[in-house]
């Protein structure tokens, strides 16, 4: 996978199989705003925490009953039950090891300094979820709308003793290209311009007359069953392939190819009848979804300038469910000033950075020259 | 049983193809032969599916696809060819999407059907193999 080091909008593509019938999500994105595919970080003790922290260090550090714990790097008091995160499972103090016996800590017994009344249990998330998250306008094949963003949890399944997981970056393919390939009457291969017209004219079926051969074959006239022609083709076209691509030209030729293209044109058919504007929808997909599934949603620091209300992140009144469980969530922007962002943030500068770079309603032909130019906004 | 002679079959299979191309005995130089020799890893790969498409249900095409994954990448490395696992996902797609085509052109119109996902996926990961390891050989 490409990464560049700037902003950059480019075109992605995402297919969970190898089968072209199969589900697949095509796109642009930037993929310089988190520099590859942005990963959830892991969640933040939460503002209620915080406060009923602070309180307790007050408290507590007035008479010195506490200590602090090396191998932890966390104020514990010792003896006090505690909730610790663990698989959701409550742990109490006693299982944590501790450095009460430690002798570095002089004064009164630290257990006869507590009141058995101020007792209190510090709740830490237990649902850190990981989900890897891809911002900018993509297609979707199963559900054939556009969304603003791709979002998929990620876990592991052990199938048969083999870690099968949901998500792999291999199954995220950046198309950046600076000439697309085409193939002439005689068979040969060249370079051609990226653009409406030359689209789509590399097709191995192409390559020689030898595609023809079959018609004075003999067993065409009977109907072919695949279980008889299992692996013939690919071996064909792996045979075909060798002759006339390096691998450096591979990725060329997949993005002149006719599946991308016609993935590709229904993009762009999109983005020409909406135009870079935010389309409120992500696709989902994660234990709740695990086939996938548009949801809409709705971005607060968008409609907080109607309502005069300070609100922001997502909301999602479709699916509460949901939206406790995303609307938290985030990434480390690494672009500019790297900070903490979160999915609406980065949903709305990748507009605001789209729409800089090809306006606000692009044609086919300029979506197509800003793919390949690799036009960089400053 | 039978599922127990697929799941040696197939490690049998990986072990014999990685200790012939390390002791460089696979030919390079004709397709089919490397062809040949790489395929019984595939078929086992879908015998194993075949045999457990019962408890595998929806997962498995998922399941297929990361056995031929890391039997390819395996493979790969055995003919220190690991700078090339990065084209794999790629040249794999390509080569679905192309046989796909070639498959409707030629008239076989089963081979979309539901049935073969299997066979076609490892399909396309023998024939991008064969691919990539050949084409390393070529000299540039």
């Amino acid at each position: 996978m490409y990464i560049p080091e700037a902003q950059k909008a480019g075109l992605v593509e995402l297919q969970f199989t190898v089968l072209p019938e199969d589900e697949w999500l095509i796109g642009i994105s930037d993929l310089g705003y988190f520099q590859g595919i942005g990963f959830s970080l892991p969640l933040a003790f939460d503002e209620q925490f915080n406060a009923v922290y602070e309180d307790y260090i007050i408290r507590s550090s007035s008479r010195d009953s506490m200590f602090r714990s090396e191998s932890e790097d966390i104020l514990i008091p010792s003896g006090k039950s505690i909730l610790v995160p663990s698989d959701g499972d409550l742990i109490s103090i006693d299982e944590v090891p501790t450095h009460s016996d430690s002798s570095e800590f002089d004064g009164p017994a630290l257990e006869s300094s507590i009141d058995e009344e101020e007792q209190f249990q510090i709740e830490f998330h237990s649902d850190q979820t990981l989900y890897a998250f891809l911002p900018g306008i993509f297609y979707c094949s199963k559900h054939n709308k556009t969304v603003d963003g791709v979002l998929i949890e990620v876990n592991h399944k052990e199938i048969l003793e083999q870690t099968v997981p949901s998500f792999k970056p291999e199954f995220v393919t950046t198309l950046d290209i600076h000439s697309a390939l085409a193939i002439d009457s005689d068979g040969s291969v060249r370079e051609v311009g990226y653009d409406m017209k030359t689209v789509g004219k590399f097709a191995t079926g192409l390559i020689s007359t030898e595609s023809l051969e079959f018609l004075q074959d003999e067993s065409i006239r009977e109907p072919l069953s695949f279980n008889d022609a299992a692996f013939s083709e690919e071996n064909k076209i792996s045979k075909k392939l060798l002759k006339l691509l390096s691998p450096e030209e591979l990725k060329q030729a997949y993005v002149s190819g006719a599946i991308v293209t016609g993935q590709l044109m229904t993009l762009l058919h999109d983005i020409n009848s909406y135009g870079i504007s935010p389309r409120g929808r992500i696709y989902i997909k994660n234990s709740k979804y695990p086939d996938g599934q548009v949801i809409e949603v709705e971005y607060q620091s968008l409609n907080c300038i109607l309502d005069l209300s300070l609100d922001a992140g997502i909301s999602i009144p479709s699916d509460l469910e949901i939206e406790h469980d995303i609307s938290k969530l985030s990434f480390a922007k690494l672009i500019g000033c790297s900070r903490e962002v979160d999915i609406e943030t980065t949903i709305l500068d990748t507009y605001y950075y789209l729409q800089g770079v090809i306006g606000l309603s692009p044609t086919k032909d300029e979506v197509l020259e800003l793919l390949v130019g690799g036009s960089s906004f400053e | 049983m039978s599922e127990l002679y697929a799941g040696s079959t197939y490690s049998a299979c990986i072990d014999m193809v990685r200790k012939m191309i390390m002791n460089k005995q696979i030919a390079y130089s004709a397709p089919d032969i490397l062809s040949k020799a790489l395929s019984p890893i595939f078929l086992s790969i879908i015998q194993i599916i075949e045999s457990k498409r019962q408890d595998l249900g929806i997962d498995a095409e998922r399941f297929a696809q990361t056995l031929c994954f890391e039997s390819s990448v395996s493979i790969l490395e055995s003919a220190s060819l690991e700078h090339l696992i990065l084209d794999l996902p790629l040249i794999t797609r390509f080569i679905a999407g192309e046989a796909a085509v070639a498959y409707s052109i030629r008239g076989i119109v089963d081979a979309l059907d539901e049935e073969h996902k299997v066979k076609r996926i490892a399909g396309a990961y023998l024939a991008a193999l064969t691919y990539l390891i050949l084409n390393a050989q070529i000299p540039q």
